[in-house]
């Protein structure tokens, strides 16, 4: 019998799988090939040795079963999935959520923006101030700083409760104010209501200013009812 | 619903649980289970790690649930989960076993395995195999797989699990035949014809006698 053949065969011959014929014939080139012999040997131990083998594992399976079934009740329910977020439709349902996640974020970044450069800030909680109006370049900036910032502040209120001088509005004196904004008080000590000082956006009719430069914008309202032609009530 | 699910192939049953159908996990557990078990069992050598590897299969199938996944071959990704457990398990005990610590039982010596111990050969040959043909034979022998079941799981054609699985049974024949204490065993056949023979002599002598 060939080499090549002699496993093929033990394998035939073991699994019943030869005629009577052939299993005689097999049984007969066995005795004969030592060889032979031995691989049936071999081959025998092996099956004898996993079905031994087979029948010594065991396993606690409804203890597992008893586990895992706990695991899934204790899983949060779930609503089914869409479809095309499962099987063959999960990569363009990953893709569409991908998409609209984006779309999301993007109009969020730009609406944050947008509310960020446009919201005017709180007429009493101005932090920081810039040039206003005269030769004062939008670099011109400093923090408006205690005790100054809230003179400011205090001059402003005694302006629009109680009709104080404008000068109290912007401070004792330009130089205080690093002449930014004493320029606006030139505007409310002259009562012009419809002039535009230095780079003011707008001055109301009503009397109502809102001064700005590149960086920051004062509004400062001013009733200008209560206030004369030269400023004073 | 159990006829329906009955019907169902493993990767239906797969893409039910990940949507929420515990039945469909069940079916699952139930065609896999055993399989599973024993797979893990031959690789990592005791019951007890083999129902912690095949536990965290199934906890690592649940955590599936409610994921975009697809998967076409499920008893494939399964078996794969199962071996990269094996790998871990049998990585993590061989960084911690010590020989100081082994238990004298487990220490290798010279002397010759008594004739119970025909497992043991065949183990210590299984063993020596390359990983490939272990596995093979393991999904064969172990799991219960036919060829071209095994070539569904490992992704292969049937032609190939054959050559390789014949080729394993071939080295691991080689492997018992080359052993020290092969010569001490008899085959059932040998000890069936020798017992027929020792009967006939005994006999003769009884009639000899007589």
């Amino acid at each position: 019998m060939k080499r090549s053949h002699i496993h093929r065969s033990i394998e035939r011959y073991l699994d019943g799988k030869m005629s009577a014929g052939e299993r005689q014939a097999f049984e007969e080139a066995a005795v004969r090939d030592p060889e032979l012999a031995e691989m049936l040997r071999a081959e025998e131990m092996i099956r004898s040795a996993v079905t031994r083998e087979r029948a010594s594992m065991r396993m606690d399976e409804s203890r597992l079963r008893t586990h895992l079934s706990a695991v899934l009740e204790g899983l949060p329910v779930h609503s089914p999935l869409p479809s095309a977020l499962v099987g063959k439709g999960a990569a363009l349902g990953t893709s569409l959520v991908k998409t609209i996640g984006t779309v999301i974020g993007v109009l969020g970044v730009v609406g944050v923006s947008f509310f960020l450069f446009t919201a005017e800030p709180d007429e009493h909680n101005i932090r920081s101030g810039s040039a206003v109006g005269g030769n004062a370049s939008p670099s011109d900036t400093r923090e408006m700083v205690n005790p100054a910032e809230a003179q400011e502040e205090r001059g402003i209120d005694a302006v629009m409760n109680r009709g104080g001088s404008p000068q109290d509005a912007v401070g004792t004196s330009p130089r205080e104010t690093g002449g930014r904004l004493g320029n606006a008080a030139e505007l409310s000590t002259t009562g012009d209501r419809e002039g535009r000082v230095g780079n003011a956006r707008d001055v109301g009719s009503e009397g109502s200013a809102v001064l700005s430069s590149d960086t920051v914008r004062v509004k400062v309202k001013v009733n200008m009812r209560d206030l004369g032609k030269d400023g004073n009530r | 619903m159990t006829r329906l699910l009955n019907s169902l192939d493993e990767a239906e049953l797969l893409s039910r649980h990940v949507t929420g159908d515990n039945d469909a996990f069940l079916e699952l557990f139930t065609r896999l289970n055993y399989r599973i078990f024993m797979y893990a069992r031959k690789f990592v050598g005791t019951n007890e790690l083999a129902e912690d590897v095949t536990q965290e299969t199934w906890e690592r199938i649940i955590a599936l649930r409610g994921h975009a996944v697809e998967i076409d071959n499920a008893v494939g990704y399964i078996f794969k989960t199962v071996r990269n457990l094996c790998l871990n398990c049998l990585k993590a005990r061989r960084r911690t076993d010590y020989f100081s610590q082994l238990e004298e039982s487990h220490h290798p010596n010279e002397s010759v395995p008594s004739p119970s111990d025909v497992e043991e050969i065949v183990n210590e040959a299984f063993e020596r195999l390359a990983f490939k043909e272990k596995e093979v034979l393991i999904l064969q022998y172990y799991s219960g797989y036919t060829p071209t079941e095994i070539a569904g799981i490992l992704g292969t054609t049937p032609e190939v699990v054959w050559k390789r699985a014949s080729r394993a049974r071939k080295k691991l024949r080689e492997m018992v035949i080359s052993h020290p204490a092969f010569h001490l065993f008899r085959s059932g056949k040998q000890k069936e014809s020798e017992r027929k023979a020792n009967g006939k002599k005994t006999k003769q002598r009884e009639n000899v006698s007589i």
